[in-house]
């Protein structure tokens, strides 16, 4: 009897647990929901959203198709092109007080240098409303940002990086299991290396080699006489016309074509010394004063669902951050991916280097 | 007698006033708008400071442009660059023109129209088809000779210096010739030559004692175009040098502007290089045209009676023909073929044509937008730049306003920028003024800037043809009773009119395919056509690129038509 009551205590406190739990949680799924139409709403009335995004009219397509059959009325004004180019923009027209762009989307370097270092960016914090995209718990590790103060940016893509490539004809990737392979006299010549004087997957490439093999193997790479170019394409046919042999800075994305194509062009295995981790492009930030703020908050949570992430995924082949998206269902890199599952599944979160680029 | 002389002389000088007064608007408006991006373009070259950071200004930037290693080479190969192409372009346009314009060539109009089409072409893709040719290792061209049993290495190399001046010979730098001078030679007296042809001389002499020198002003014209502009050009360079070691002065440039972050101050230190040439350039043509006569067109009557090449004409009738196919065809044919690759130029992977290409751009929901964009940008910018500049030509030519040679000068000053720098001086310029905020973000902004980018090609070929027009004409027709308006439209305006059509095409054509200008003053909502161009060559999209490429060469290509047509319907006619 004692023990009936006891259970019947139990039972009642339990349910009466889950329901205050399921009230309060509905509550405050519903405030969420009312927030949200109220910010939809409110976009609609500004009518449409400026983003800057990286140079792909693939992405310009499907973001603008997606988006707008989601949110009719807003229109989404995509301008893809060379990060530079839009910092230039956007920060003379900050200085001159026209306020044409709400977000830009790209890489670490000019974000740091340029968009928080100029000071022309907004907290993100504030512009997170969907409970799916404010969650930490939804991220793998959790929300993360590349600025020092965590506040500016927002970096929704992390993989390990696979950008040493080589033309299967002209070099096996037997010959090349090491970072030292590359200074074997016989690739003199044969090196082609996305410039890694200016900030983008070369510099990444020379940054995590000075890091880890030291400033005297660069200096002996570079006898290699290194073919640099800042026009991925260039380096792409170079090694498919097997003018080169190995390039290094240059990804899946820059070499589809040519895979599609057949051409016998393929990405290393991971060098025995192991790689780095990086946000591609996938990171973003909001224009301080943006001229559609609730327009702004539309797409930056819609961005940063799961639909919007697997567009993305999709398009750029750079995988997102949230659990709930599956990047191997697009990337090409699956090697890459399933190793990023693997790391995943150890949760070795914290010796992931995306932060200690900076 | 003197009561009514009186008010007379009130009204002209009211006139005279009047038309002062607009001289010196016309005046102070084409000075802000040349001389402020010049300006500011010499103040950042002082600038230090990254975006969003506080001015600080010095000398940094120069230090570094004229200190970079391989500067020196990169200047001595520009200056021997463009004077080995503009050398050969010269001679071949100013006997290309005469032959199409001047003698009893058949087809001349479709000739001529070749030669055009030539110059609509974009460079890059023209430049791969070349390669395809020429390239030492797997090009066609030497490919086939050398199965010859006497030839045992590739007898071409594109990526060399005389590779890359066949490459720009090829594209653009004859066609641009032809383009400039016909409308001159078209405009001449043939009593001129009849009268040299009698006193003995061949038609060669004739040309070169009688005709040259007549056109002088033209062919002067047509030269500082063509040094300045190849000055500028990079595409080729950066295609066929830069891999085998030819930096130019362009490449260097482009090299600071696309760096992360852009490094805008030794840039623009450099291209001040630009502004001094121009200075010398311009001198030297007022040293050479200087106060001589130039009229071909007087009240006497016109004589436009064409020159017979007699038993010339056949084999000179054929070596046109060739060198029409050689820069149009061929790079036409690698044009199209480029659309329907799989790898723009790869000829061996395994099925290497597709549709793709076509299907992808054309299902790109922002091509109609950008065409429409392109349309409104382009004609409003040659309607309005032809008003202008015509305006602007007559003031110098026509008047004896105070300022006319500052005004000319001016007119040549948006040329002192290189145009991958035009760009940003004329966002700083366009932001930093109130009267221009309001348009920012709208297609009017990109026609500005169109306006200002052709200014010295315009306003320089009306006024090289305005200059072979003698006064007898508008006198007789005020003696007649006629105003100065209804002058201007009935004498004027017919006797340019090809010269205004091909202004008008040039600024069309300039518009359509303009990149470095609209780049950064274009939004999402006024992209042109050549900038979804830009953004698949950005992305290495070469093959949708191409395709643009062909759709921008179709455009021009009717717009051509449709103003050779009209030039032949409404201007002078034989």
């Amino acid at each position: 009897m004692v023990r009936s009551y006891k259970r019947h205590k139990m039972v009642v406190c339990v349910t009466a647990a889950a329901i205050l739990f399921l009230g309060f949680s509905q509550k405050s799924w519903g405030a969420s929901q009312d927030k949200w139409k109220e910010v939809v709403e409110a976009g609609k009335k500004e009518g449409k959203v400026v983003v800057s995004i990286p140079a792909s009219s693939e992405l310009r397509k499907q973001l603008e198709e997606v988006f707008e059959q989601r949110f009719p009325g807003i229109n989404l004004e995509l301008f893809p092109g060379t990060a530079s180019k839009m910092l230039r923009r956007i920060s003379d027209e900050f200085q001159a007080g026209v306020r044409y762009f709400d977000i830009h989307i790209g890489g670490a370097g000019s974000m740091i240098t340029g968009f928080v270092g100029g000071n022309i960016v907004d907290p993100i914090e504030p512009n997170l409303v969907l409970p799916e995209v404010k969650e930490p718990k939804n991220w793998w590790g959790g929300h993360m940002a590349i600025d020092k103060e965590k506040r500016f940016t927002y970096t929704f893509s992390a993989f390990l990086v696979s950008n040493f490539w080589h033309n299967t004809k002209s070099a096996s990737a037997e010959e090349l299991r090491s970072y030292d392979d590359l200074l074997n006299p016989k690739w003199k010549g044969k090196i082609g290396w996305y410039d890694p004087r200016q900030p983008g997957a070369g510099a990444q490439a020379w940054e995590f080699l000075w890091k880890h093999k030291g400033e005297d193997y660069l200096k002996r790479l570079v006898t290699q006489d290194l073919q640099l170019s800042r026009n991925p394409r260039v380096l792409a046919e170079s090694l498919a016309r097997e003018k080169l042999a190995v390039t290094i800075g240059i990804n899946y994305y820059g070499f589809r074509s040519f895979v599609e194509a057949g051409m016998p062009l393929k990405a290393l295995p991971i060098f025995k010394e192991g790689t780095y981790g990086t946000a591609g492009s996938g990171i973003l930030a909001i224009i301080k004063n943006h001229p559609h703020p609730n327009a702004t908050k539309v797409f930056v949570n819609w961005l940063l669902s799961k639909e919007g992430q697997e567009v993305w995924t999709k398009e750029v082949s750079q995988p997102s951050r949230r659990w709930d998206v599956d990047g191997t269902r697009w990337s090409r890199s699956r090697q890459i991916m399933r190793q990023r599952r693997t790391r995943r599944r150890k949760a070795r979160v914290a010796s992931y280097p995306i932060e200690a680029e900076y | 007698m003197d009561r009514t002389a009186a008010p007379e002389r009130v009204i002209f000088q009211e006139k005279l006033n009047g038309s002062l007064l607009l001289m010196s608007l016309l005046l102070g408006i084409v000075a802000f708008v040349v001389l402020v991006p010049l300006f500011l373009m010499i103040l950042n070259s002082f600038q230090l400071s990254k975006p969003g950071e506080p001015m600080i200004y010095g000398l940094q930037g120069w230090r570094e442009a004229f200190s970079s290693p391989g500067i020196l080479s990169a200047i001595h190969n520009t200056f021997s660059l463009a004077l080995a192409r503009q050398f050969i372009a010269l001679i071949l346009g100013i006997v290309l023109a005469w032959l199409l314009a001047r003698t009893d060539i058949p087809l001349s109009g479709p000739l001529e129209f070749m030669f055009w089409l030539s110059f609509f072409l974009p460079a890059l893709p023209v430049t791969i088809g070349w390669i395809l040719l020429l390239d030492p290792k797997f090009g066609l061209v030497n490919q086939w000779l050398l199965k010859l049993p006497f030839i045992s290495e590739p007898p071409f190399n594109i990526y060399s210096f005389w590779g890359i001046v066949w490459a720009h010979l090829a594209s653009s730098t004859i066609g641009v010739k032809v383009l400039l001078l016909a409308p001159a030679f078209r405009n001449m007296d043939a009593a001129l030559e009849e009268s040299s042809r009698v006193s003995g001389a061949s038609a060669v002499g004739t040309l070169i004692r009688i005709i040259i020198p007549v056109m002088m002003p033209a062919i002067l014209v047509a030269t500082i175009l063509g040094l300045i502009r190849s000055l500028e050009a990079f595409e080729i360079e950066l295609v066929l040098g830069v891999p085998v070691g030819i930096q130019v002065f362009s490449t260097k440039i482009l090299d600071l502007v696309i760096a992360e972050p852009s490094e805008y101050p030794p840039a623009m230190a450099l291209s001040s290089t630009f502004l001094a040439v121009l200075l010398v350039l311009l001198c030297f043509q007022r040293v050479v045209v200087g106060r001589k006569e130039f009229t071909t067109v007087t009240g006497r009557g016109f004589n436009l009676r064409r020159t017979a090449l007699g038993r010339w004409k056949n084999f000179v009738f054929v070596l046109v023909v060739l060198l029409a196919l050689i820069v149009t065809v061929v790079p036409t044919i690698f044009l199209a073929l480029g659309t329907f690759m799989k790898l723009f130029g790869f000829f061996d992977v395994s099925d290497p044509w597709t549709l793709n290409n076509w299907r992808q751009v054309l299902q790109d929901p922002v091509i109609v937008r950008s065409l429409w964009n392109t349309l409104v940008v382009a004609l409003g910018s040659a309607m309005v730049g032809v008003f202008l500049y015509s305006l602007i030509a007559y003031v110098i030519v026509k008047t004896s306003f105070t300022f006319r040679g500052v005004l000319d000068f001016l007119s040549w000053v948006p040329w002192s920028i290189p145009g991958i720098l035009l760009g940003i001086a004329l966002l700083w310029t366009f932001l930093g003024t109130r009267i221009f905020i309001p348009l920012y973000g709208s297609v009017y902004i990109l026609m500005i800037a169109m306006i200002i980018k052709s200014m010295p090609i315009g306003t320089q070929v009306i006024k090289s043809v305005m200059l072979q027009l003698g006064r007898e004409l508008e006198e007789a027709s005020i003696v007649s009773g006629a105003s100065w308006f209804s002058t201007y439209r009935r004498i004027l305006v017919p006797l340019l009119f090809p010269a205004l059509v091909t202004v008008g095409l040039l600024v069309f054509i300039s518009a359509v395919r303009d990149i470095s200008t609209v780049v950064l003053l274009a939004t999402g909502e006024t992209r042109t056509l050549s900038l979804l161009m830009l953004e698949f060559a950005t992305e290495g999209q070469f093959e949708k690129a191409t395709v643009m490429g062909v759709l921008i060469v179709v455009f021009v290509g009717t717009a051509a038509l449709i103003a050779r047509s009209l030039g032949g319907r409404v201007g002078m006619r034989e």
